[in-house]
C-alpha cells in the first residue's frame, strides 16, 4: 500500500482535522467550534451548488433560497408548534424537494442567463414573502428562541458535541455526493453539462437528472438551513438574502468547481478568513469579489484543483 | 386625495421607477449585444454615479459640474473594467463569465463601502421648484426632469446607433463580429465603447433618481435587477424593447404597490419575471428576426 | 415484411422559409451500408437529426423496424436501437470526461441508472459498469484506439476523436448506425482505416446509412446511394446506377464540387 496515498487521502485528512480542532485552540474552544460549524454548514451548501453547476452545468445565483426554507420551516414547527427538531428537519426536507420538483421542471428547461436570473429571482420571492408573511414568519425581525437540536430526547445543547453532529453529517453528504458523481450518473450529468443535445441522443433523459439534481442540492440546502437554525437560534431574512447566495458562489469557485472537496475548502476558507482579519469588517465585500476575480482569471480551477493539478504534475 | 388622484399619483411613479429601469434595461443591451455578455455590475454605475456627484455637491461643487465629473468616472471606471477584466475572458464558458461580473459588482459594491460607508446620502432635487399639483396628486419637479432626460438619453442613443459612424459599426459587431472585423472594425474596441455607454447610462440613472431616494453602497442591486426583468420582458436584444419593457414594469409595479399591496410587490414582480421566462424567453416585444 | 429496417416516407422540413427536406423517400435493408450524398445543403444531416429524433420533421414518416418513430425524443430513439455520430464532433469534455468516459456514455441507454442508484443500488450499478467498461475497451481497440481510454478526450486529434465518436456509438448494440461524414477531416490513409471499420460492422450485421461528401468512399462500400439536391431525391440505386445518373452529374457539376470518376 502507497504510504503516501493513505497520508493524502481527503477523507482522513478531513477526518482528522475534525477531530482535533477544537482542541487546538482549547481556551477559546467553544468559539472556534462555533465557526467551524458555520463551516461545515456552508459547506453543505456548496457542495450542493457544485453538484448543480460544476457537474450538471446549470447556474444557480439563488442557492439561499432553500437554505432560507429549511431553516424557517424547523424554526417555525419547533417555535410555535413544539415539533422535535429532527421532526421539523425532515419535514423541511421534504417540503423543499417537493417544492423544487415543481419548479425545477420547467425553470432547469431555461439556460444560461435565464436560469441565473430566475434562480435569483426565486431567492428574491423567497425573501419577499419571509418578510411578508409577518404572522408566520416573524417578518424582517426573525424568529428567535430555536430550541438546540435535538434527537429522541437527546439535546445536543453542548457545543462540541453539535460540532461532531454536524461534521458528521457534512462527511455524510460528501460521501454521498462523490458517490453519485463517480458513477454512470455522474458522468451522464457531465454529458448533459457539456452538450445537452448530444446527450439526448445516447438515452440521456437531461430533464430527469437536471430536475433529479436539484432536488438532491436542494434538500441538502434545506437540511443545511435546519442544522444553521438550531445552532445559533435566531434566523432573519437577511441570512438567505442573494448576497449570501453570491457568496457561494465565490466559495464554489474559490475551492474549485467541479471537485466536490473544492467546495469543502472554499467554504471552510472564507468562512475563517473573516475570523483572522476580523478588524477589517469593511473590507470583507471587497475582498470577496477581489478574491472572486483573481481566481476567475488565474487560478480558474480553485484552490483544490489547482493543488490537484501541480501534484499531478509533480507524479509526472 | 380623491381615487383618481391616487391612480394618477401611482401612474408618474410607475414612470419614474420606469424611467430608471427602461435606461438600466437599456445599457445592459447595449453591453449584451456588443459583448454577449449580461453585465451584473450594471447597478454598481447606477451607485456611484449617485454618490460622487453626492460627494462633490457635499464639497461645494456646482450641480453641473458634480453631474459631469461623476458621469465621467463612471465612463472611465466602466472603460477600465472592460479593458483589464472583460478582454481576457472572452473565451471561456459563460457560466465563468456571469460569475465574474457577479465577482466584479461585488468588488464595486466592496469599495463603495469603503469609501462612503454605511450611511445613505440624498441629494438636492436639480430644480428648486415647488412640486406640481395635477388633479390633486404631488408630482415633485424632479419627476419631470427624470422623464426628460430618460427622453433625451433614448433620443440621443438612437441618434448615435442609427446616424454615426461608429454607432453603426457597434450594432455591425453586435449583428456579426466575425464579418465586422473582417471589414476592419475594432471589435474589441466596440466593446469597449458598449460599456462605457453602459457606464454612462448607469451613472445618468442614478444621478438623476438620487434626489428622490436615499442612496447607499447596496441600493444597486434592485435597480440591476429590475432593469434585467425589463429587458427580459423586452426581450434581449432590442432597445425599444427594453424601454418599452422598463416602463410596463414601472407601472405595474407602481399600481401592484398602491392597490395590491406593499409588501407582496417585490414577490408579485419577481414571479412575473419568471413566468415571462418560462413562457416567453423571447420577451413580449421581441421582433422575430 | 421485405428485410427493410429503415423506412424514410415523404418527409418535409421548413427552416424559417428554407426548405430543407422536400418529399424524401427511401428505404435502408437490414445488413446494407445505404449511402446518402448531395451536394452542401442538400439536406444530409437534417434527415439524420430527424431519423435520430434530434429535430421534428413538418411532415412524413419515419418507420424503424415497421415501428412508427416520427417525432420521438432522441433518447427514446437511441434506446430502441438507432446509433449516431455526428458532423461536429460532440464528444463530451465537461468535467474532464476521458476517452473512455466518453464511449462509456453510449452505454448509457442499456445502464439506465436512476439518479439515486449511485446511492442505493450501488454494488449492482458498478458491476454493470464494469462489463461496459469492458466492451468499451474492446470497441476503443476495434476503432484502432487501443491503451487512449485514460485520456482527455481533448488531447486526441481530430481523426481519433472521430473514432471515438464511433466508438460510443456502437456501445449501445445498435441496430442501425447512422454515420454523418465520419470521414471529413481525414487524411487517405485514416479514410482506409474507416472504411475497413466500416466493412467489418457490415459483416457482424449491423446496418449503416452513410453521410458522406467523399464519394469515393461511399460509392465503395454502399450496396446502394440515395442522391440529395437542394431537400429533394434525384436518384436511387446501386453505386454504378448513380454514377451515371445524369441529375446527379448534374447536380454535383452544377456546384462545382469535386466528381471523381470511377
Amino acid at each position: 500500500m502507497n504510504i503516501r496515498r493513505i497520508l493524502t487521502n481527503p477523507y482522513l485528512i478531513l477526518c482528522l482535522s475534525v477531530l482535533i480542532a477544537p482542541f487546538v485552540f482549547a481556551d477559546k474552544s467553544a468559539y472556534v467550534t462555533g465557526v467551524l460549524i458555520f463551516c461545515a454548514v456552508y459547506t453543505i451548501l456548496t457542495i450542493g451548488l457544485d453538484l448543480l453547476m460544476g457537474y450538471t452545468g446549470q447556474i444557480s445565483v439563488g442557492h439561499a433560497s432553500f437554505f432560507a426554507i429549511g431553516a424557517y420551516v424547523s424554526a417555525i414547527l419547533t417555535t410555535r408548534y413544539g415539533l422535535s427538531p429532527l421532526g421539523a428537519m425532515a419535514s423541511g426536507m421534504v417540503l423543499s424537494g417537493i417544492l423544487s420538483w415543481a419548479i425545477g421542471r420547467p425553470v432547469l428547461a431555461l439556460k444560461e442567463y435565464y436560469l441565473a436570473m430566475a434562480t435569483l429571482a426565486f431567492n428574491e420571492i423567497v425573501i419577499s414573502l419571509i418578510i411578508g408573511l409577518e404572522g408566520l414568519t416573524g417578518g424582517a425581525s426573525g424568529i428567535r428562541d430555536i430550541p438546540p437540536f435535538a434527537i429522541f430526547g437527546v439535546s445536543f445543547k453542548h457545543h462540541l458535541l453539535y460540532y461532531y453532529l454536524v461534521w458528521l453529517i457534512t462527511i455524510f453528504v460528501i460521501v454521498l455526493s462523490r458517490a453519485i458523481v463517480n458513477s454512470p450518473v455522474g458522468r451522464a450529468l457531465s454529458a448533459i453539462h457539456g452538450d445537452e443535445i448530444g446527450a439526448r441522443a445516447f438515452g440521456i433523459d437531461c430533464t430527469k437528472y437536471k430536475t433529479g439534481i436539484f432536488v438532491i442540492v436542494n434538500v441538502f440546502a434545506s437540511l443545511a438551513g435546519s442544522l444553521y437554525a438550531h445552532f445559533i437560534g435566531f434566523i432573519a431574512p437577511d441570512d438567505f438574502q442573494v448576497g449570501t447566495s453570491v457568496s457561494l458562489l465565490v466559495m464554489l469557485y474559490l475551492g474549485g468547481i467541479g471537485t466536490i472537496w473544492g467546495p469543502v475548502i472554499g467554504a471552510c476558507f472564507l468562512k475563517i478568513l473573516p475570523e483572522i482579519t476580523y478588524h477589517f469588517k469593511d473590507y470583507e465585500l471587497l475582498v470577496n469579489g477581489l478574491i472572486l476575480v483573481f481566481v476567475l482569471i488565474f487560478l480558474p480551477e480553485g484552490l483544490y484543483g489547482t493543488l490537484k493539478k501541480i501534484t499531478k504534475r509533480a507524479e509526472g | 386625495m380623491s381615487d383618481f388622484s391616487y391612480l394618477v399619483q401611482f401612474f408618474f411613479s410607475g414612470l419614474t421607477s420606469g424611467s430608471i429601469y427602461a435606461l438600466i434595461a437599456v445599457s445592459l443591451v447595449i453591453v449584451y449585444r456588443a459583448s454577449q455578455l449580461i453585465c451584473f455590475s450594471q447597478g454598481e454605475f447606477y451607485v456611484f454615479g449617485a454618490l460622487i456627484m453626492a460627494s462633490l455637491l457635499m464639497k461645494g461643487i456646482p450641480l453641473l459640474a458634480a453631474f459631469l465629473l461623476s458621469l465621467l468616472s463612471s465612463v472611465i471606471m466602466a472603460g477600465f473594467i472592460q479593458y483589464i477584466v472583460i478582454r481576457r475572458l472572452l473565451k471561456k464558458p459563460i457560466g465563468m463569465l456571469i460569475v465574474m461580473t457577479i465577482a466584479i459588482s461585488l468588488a464595486l459594491r466592496g469599495f463603495a463601502l469603503l469609501i462612503w460607508g454605511r450611511e445613505s446620502y440624498v441629494v438636492r432635487p436639480f430644480f428648486q421648484v415647488a412640486p406640481l399639483s395635477f388633479v390633486g396628486a404631488t408630482l415633485p419637479s424632479q419627476v419631470f426632469l427624470i422623464m426628460g432626460v430618460t427622453a433625451l438619453v433614448l433620443l440621443c442613443l438612437w441618434l448615435f446607433f442609427e446616424k454615426t459612424l461608429i454607432g453603426l459599426a457597434m450594432r455591425a459587431c453586435a449583428e456579426n463580429p466575425d464579418a465586422a472585423s473582417l471589414m476592419g472594425i475594432n471589435v474589441h474596441r466596440m466593446s469597449l465603447f458598449a460599456w462605457m455607454w453602459g457606464g454612462a447610462i448607469g451613472a445618468i440613472s442614478g444621478m438623476v433618481v438620487a434626489p428622490l431616494l436615499f442612496t447607499q453602497y447596496t441600493s444597486g442591486i434592485m435597480p440591476m435587477v429590475k432593469g434585467f426583468i425589463a429587458m427580459s420582458i423586452g426581450g434581449l436584444t432590442g432597445i425599444s424593447g427594453a424601454a418599452l419593457g422598463g416602463f410596463l414594469l414601472g407601472l405595474t409595479e407602481a399600481f401592484t404597490v398602491g392597490l395590491v399591496s406593499s409588501r407582496f410587490s417585490d414577490a408579485i414582480v419577481f414571479t412575473i419575471l419568471i413566468i415571462v421566462l418560462i413562457f416567453k424567453p423571447s420577451g413580449l416585444f421581441a421582433r422575430s428576426q | 415484411m421485405d428485410g427493410t429496417i429503415l423506412k424514410v416516407t415523404g418527409v418535409t422540413k421548413n427552416f424559417k422559409g428554407l426548405r430543407a427536406l422536400d418529399g424524401v423517400s427511401f428505404s435502408v435493408r437490414k445488413g446494407m451500408i445505404k449511402g446518402l450524398i448531395g451536394p452542401n445543403g442538400a439536406g444530409k444531416t437534417t434527415l439524420l437529426n430527424i431519423v435520430n429524433g434530434i429535430t421534428k420533421p413538418d411532415s412524413g414518416k419515419i418507420l424503424f423496424k415497421e415501428k412508427d418513430i416520427t417525432g420521438l425524443r432522441a433518447d427514446n430513439i437511441s434506446r430502441l436501437g438507432i446509433g449516431r455520430t455526428f458532423q461536429i464532433v460532440r464528444l463530451f469534455s465537461a468535467g474532464g470526461l476521458s476517452v473512455i468516459d466518453n464511449v462509456l456514455i453510449g452505454a448509457h441507454s442499456v445502464l439506465n441508472p436512476r439518479i439515486l442508484d449511485p446511492i442505493f443500488f450501488r454494488k449492482r450499478l458498478l458491476k454493470k459498469e464494469a462489463e461496459m467498461r469492458e466492451k468499451a475497451s474492446l470497441l476503443l481497440s476495434f476503432v484502432g484506439l487501443k491503451g487512449m481510454e485514460g485520456r482527455p478526450i481533448n488531447s486526441l486529434s481530430f481523426g481519433s476523436q472521430r473514432l471515438v465518436e464511433l466508438a460510443r456509438a456502437l456501445m449501445s448494440d445498435p441496430e442501425i448506425i447512422l454515420l454523418d461524414e465520419p470521414a471529413s477531416g481525414l487524411n487517405d490513409f485514416e479514410v482506409g482505416h474507416l472504411k475497413e471499420i466500416i466493412i467489418s460492422l457490415r459483416e457482424k450485421g449491423m446496418t449503416v446509412l452513410i453521410v458522406e461528401h467523399n464519394i469515393k468512399l461511399v460509392m465503395e462500400i454502399s450496396h446502394e446511394v440515395v442522391v440529395l439536391n437542394f431537400g429533394k431525391k434525384i436518384a436511387e440505386g446501386t453505386p454504378s446506377d448513380v454514377i451515371s445518373d445524369k441529375n446527379v452529374l448534374e447536380a454535383y457539376l452544377g456546384s462545382k464540387e469535386k466528381w471523381m470518376k470511377v
